[in-house]
């Protein structure tokens, strides 16, 4: 099944969450674990997570690999499903 | 005892036009000037609207701003016009106790007729072009078009000139919509120039018609998907919606009526309806917050 074309801002919200999610469930978050929870080629996904750390909302560590959310990412994330939920509540 | 929509809206008053005059006018023949607290009371429930409009506006904004949807961007404008709409009804209000700028008062009070149609235009043109935006997406993100629409795009088919008919009507909806209120208010100057009483008049019951049917789609169109998603917590906006639809709905009885209940009501269901939209947001917004609250614990 096709799915329909994602919105930039919304794959920047699903990579964050897909990266809050793998620290909550295995206490460290692994580019391949993202690109499997945002359904995206891992040449995308990497093309976005440059992007994000460009806006300094994650950060990764060059010695592990390992990828954390800064504070700008978790406030993106927080301000994204407040206003999704907004425009849900009004049938938008 | 004098009816507060004559005393609010002069324009209305369909008793006699010796009761407006007499309340223009002192016993003295001096102009008299606007009851403080008429004048308190009209500047509580405006500045009350606007700060509610103004709220609900920036909210939508804000969601415009960050989600990058254009069609939403229909719903905070259309409530700031709205806000502006209420600006004029104010001013209506003082100058209708002003003898001398008769004519103020009715631009006032055509202006906010106008501008009032024109905010609900607005925000059904939010619902309306989501709707198309969805389908066209829809369309567009499969690459091919399904089945059913090969057969119905063939220009063979006598069934495509059927479908290419619908597609311009409905491509063409938006500008109707938005343009109904201006056409109908500019008709007006175009029947008098000058605008008197009667024809402002006329021209309420008109504007007050047209809000009853934008309002009434805009009520379904928000109901639908909450409906379908089963999302009962957030039936708030669609309530409030349905509030302000009744708050033309009682300028309707009033018009006909001449009831000062329904015009009273009318103030009441609109700031009830505004009050629940700003606490159907807070209420999202919240409830957002305290989930992550309660994930962080």
């Amino acid at each position: 099944m096709r799915q329909e074309k994602r919105h930039k801002l919304q794959l920047f919200y699903e990579i964050l969450c897909a990266i809050e999610d793998d620290i909550d469930h295995n206490k460290v978050a692994r580019p391949t674990h993202i690109q499997h929870n945002c359904r995206l080629s891992y040449d995308k996904m990497m093309n976005h997570f440059i992007e994000l750390r460009h806006k300094y909302m994650v950060y990764r560590d060059s010695s592990t690999g390992l990828i954390s959310l800064t504070s700008k990412g978790k406030k993106f994330v927080k301000q994204y499903s407040e206003l999704i939920n907004l425009i849900e509540s009004a049938g938008l | 005892m004098t009816d507060p929509f004559t005393l609010l809206h002069p324009s209305y008053a369909t008793t006699t036009t010796t009761t407006t005059i007499a309340i223009h006018h002192g016993t003295n023949g001096v102009v008299s000037a606007l009851p403080p607290s008429l004048s308190l009371f009209s500047l509580v429930v405006t500045v009350a609207s606007i700060f509610l409009c103004s709220v609900i506006a920036i909210y939508f904004y804000r969601s415009y701003r960050f989600s990058g949807f254009g069609y939403l961007l229909g719903l905070p404008t259309g409530f700031a016009i709205l806000a502006a709409s209420f600006v004029f009804e104010h001013l209506n209000v003082i100058y209708s106790y002003s003898y001398a700028n008769e004519s103020l008062e009715n631009l006032f009070f055509w202006i906010q007729l106008a501008l009032q149609s024109e905010g609900f235009a607005f925000i059904a043109l939010s619902y309306m072009l989501k709707n198309r935006a969805g389908s066209i997406s829809s369309i567009a993100n499969n690459g091919l078009l399904p089945d059913t629409y090969k057969v119905f795009f063939s220009p063979h088919n006598w069934i495509y000139s059927s479908i290419k008919i619908r597609e311009i009507i409905v491509g063409v909806l938006p500008m109707i919509l938005i343009s109904i209120p201006l056409m109908i208010t500019i008709s007006a100057l175009f029947v008098q120039p000058i605008l008197n009483e009667t024809e402002l008049k006329d021209m309420s019951l008109y504007t007050t018609l047209f809000d009853i049917v934008v309002l009434g789609y805009i009520f379904v169109k928000c109901l639908k998907p909450l409906v379908k998603a089963a999302n009962i917590k957030l039936l708030y906006i669609p309530a409030a919606f349905a509030l302000l639809w009744l708050e033309q709905y009682s300028l309707i009885i009033h018009y006909f009526d001449n009831n000062q209940f329904a015009f009273i009501g009318s103030i009441i269901v609109r700031l009830a309806g505004l009050g629940l939209f700003v606490y159907a947001i807070r209420y999202v917004i919240s409830s957002v917050r305290s989930r992550e609250m309660e994930v962080e614990r």
